[in-house]
């Protein structure tokens, strides 16, 4: 099989909700774009899904009738303004919070059969669900979002541990969300890395800072992405940085 | 295979009560009271003795009255008959509780212990984990290579076992290709991360031994807040084992579903873990506020 073909497929998760998971996707998704990249966004917050609402589209079709209809994946992808393709999942269904572990095992094989991308996104959801884990063992590279409350680091801790004591998984990167300053964002990351490499023995990757800003308030109140309505903003900036890194990830 | 020795040497000893014994001859005293001699018929001393396990003084008493314990003649070599007695006794044990073919516990030990266990937990509120294993494909060893094949592997498998466990841990052979680890004093998260060491393992004397076995595991633990009875916690690990088998066999199934953020928090982070991520954090306050002093 050509491997040129095959996607870089990276899970954005982050144990804690609200720390903004569903915000750096779309904004990496959109700024991976930009830098001349395919990239397909999936939404696999199975419980509460939100893409399809922070991007202001209503989806005809979405990852329940993958599950209990015959769809493919393939069938439910629609194009997004972010110039991203995106996996629509349905939010307050209530079966699929807690899917039954072979319906995962499909979407993770669908997933895998996808071709033509350089890149997917997979959304998480929040907490240490099955789902979740499999989703992230699924993706190659682990994005774990914190920010600068402390319940967000024990929760992404949380995360980290479960995941290399279930899965042997010893590779994550962190982004800092929403933070005042570039100095915070490193001593929250130094925090949480210096924690993981004392009691789990391995150090993780910092994949840099997404600062606060007004911006990112009046995007998600008008429903658009961030970093396209502000292009010269300082988190436009930031989502650049971060970006480039994701993509030498990919290449090592 | 004989019984494993560490598994004797865990079993409780039993003591024997001479007439010698101080409380014994008070309680002589009071049936007998002459004092803790017993004479026989010709007027030869002869030593009466009890093998006991810690009775209650009531019980002892009425073990006497229907004389039901072993008279020894002075004549006899008494050291020699009872330490074949205790010999006897400790192999009997051994031999009720532990599997033959095998050397790991059997159901009875099982049962019992399990109760213990969940005693344990109610009483220090430490949980403990429950695993179940189940070998996929061992009929068919049996069915083609004749059970004698069947019956190495095993025993391969469990020396394994015997050398791999963690000392706390107590492994029983359930039944036929079926077996129940216990570990006490251990959160699922471990509890599954040993459980897939297991799940190897398994694999890896099956392909030594070039037969094509593996295993299907569920796990469980037994948390404080669990309100079931040993039998329904059984059912319970049960259930996830036929999770595993029925989801195409050769993995740990373990209950994921019901994990959310807080509960993975209380769950999965240790104190020690937690502390040193707080103490960080204050460091970080600390600097902030300094810095905004200095500004």
């Amino acid at each position: 099989m050509n491997t040129k073909s095959k996607p870089f497929i990276v899970s954005v998760t982050s144990g804690k909700g609200g720390v903004g998971k569903t915000f750096i996707t779309t904004n990496l998704a959109a700024t991976l774009v930009r830098q001349g990249k395919k990239v397909l966004v999936a939404d696999c917050d199975l419980g509460l899904a939100n893409i399809d609402i922070m991007l202001g589209i209503n989806p005809q079709l979405n990852l329940k009738d993958v599950v209990f209809g015959n769809l493919h994946l393939r069938d439910v992808i629609i194009p997004t303004e972010g110039g991203f393709d995106l996996i629509p999942a349905s939010s307050g269904v209530r079966e699929m919070a807690q899917l039954l572990f072979e319906k995962i095992q499909i979407i993770k094989d669908m997933l895998l059969e996808i071709e033509g991308y350089d890149l997917i996104l997979l959304d998480t959801g929040a907490g240490i669900a099955e789902v979740v884990l499999q989703f992230n063992l699924l993706a190659s590279q682990n994005i774990v979002v914190i920010n600068k409350e402390l319940t967000s680091l024990t929760d992404a801790y949380a995360m980290v541990k479960v995941m290399y004591q279930v899965f042997g998984r010893q590779s994550f990167s962190i982004i800092a969300n929403n933070i005042p300053n570039e100095k915070d964002g490193l001593n929250i990351y130094k925090n949480i890395d210096t924690i993981s490499r004392r009691f789990l023995g391995f150090p993780l990757n910092y994949l840099g800072h997404v600062l606060q800003d007004d911006a990112v308030a009046k995007s998600m109140l008008k429903q658009e992405i961030a970093v396209m309505r502000f292009p010269r903003s300082r988190i436009a900036a930031n989502f650049s940085q971060i970006g480039r890194t994701v993509l030498d990830l990919r290449k090592s | 295979m004989k019984p494993l020795k560490n598994n004797v040497q865990s079993l409780p000893r039993v003591q024997l009560t001479a007439a010698s014994h101080k409380p014994f001859q008070n309680i002589m005293k009071k049936v007998k009271p002459n004092g803790g001699k017993l004479l026989s018929k010709k007027d030869q001393p002869e030593i009466f003795f009890i093998l006991t396990a810690d009775l209650p003084p009531e019980e002892l008493s009425k073990l006497l009255q229907a004389k039901k314990g072993v008279t020894v003649n002075l004549t006899d070599n008494l050291l020699k008959r009872l330490l074949k007695l205790e010999k006897d006794y400790h192999y009997l044990r051994a031999l009720s509780l532990t599997d033959e073919l095998t050397g790991l516990y059997n159901k009875r030990f099982f049962n019992k212990q399990l109760k213990i266990e969940i005693t344990r937990t109610r009483r220090t509120g430490q949980p403990f984990c429950l695993m179940f294993i189940d070998l996929d494909n061992f009929k068919s060893v049996n069915d083609t290579l004749g059970h004698t094949k069947g019956d190495e592997f095993l025993v391969n498998l469990c020396r394994l076992f015997c050398q791999k466990i963690r000392p706390t841990d107590f492994a029983c052979r359930y039944g036929g290709d079926e077996f129940i680890i216990i570990m006490p004093a251990t959160y699922l998260v471990d509890g599954i991360s040993i459980a897939q060491r297991w799940h190897d393992l398994i694999k890896q004397v099956a392909s030594q031994m070039e037969l094509d076995v593996s295993s299907s595991i569920g796990i469980d633990e037994f948390d404080i807040s669990c309100t079931l009875k040993a039998e329904e916690f059984l059912d319970k690990v049960d259930k996830e084992l036929y999770k595993a088998k029925n989801n195409g066999k050769n993995k740990v199934s373990y209950p994921g579903g019901s994990l959310h953020a807080h509960e993975a928090e209380e769950k999965f982070v240790t104190p020690a873990e937690k502390d040193a991520l707080y103490k960080g954090s204050a460091t970080i306050k600390q600097k902030r506020k300094q810095l905004s002093t200095k500004g």
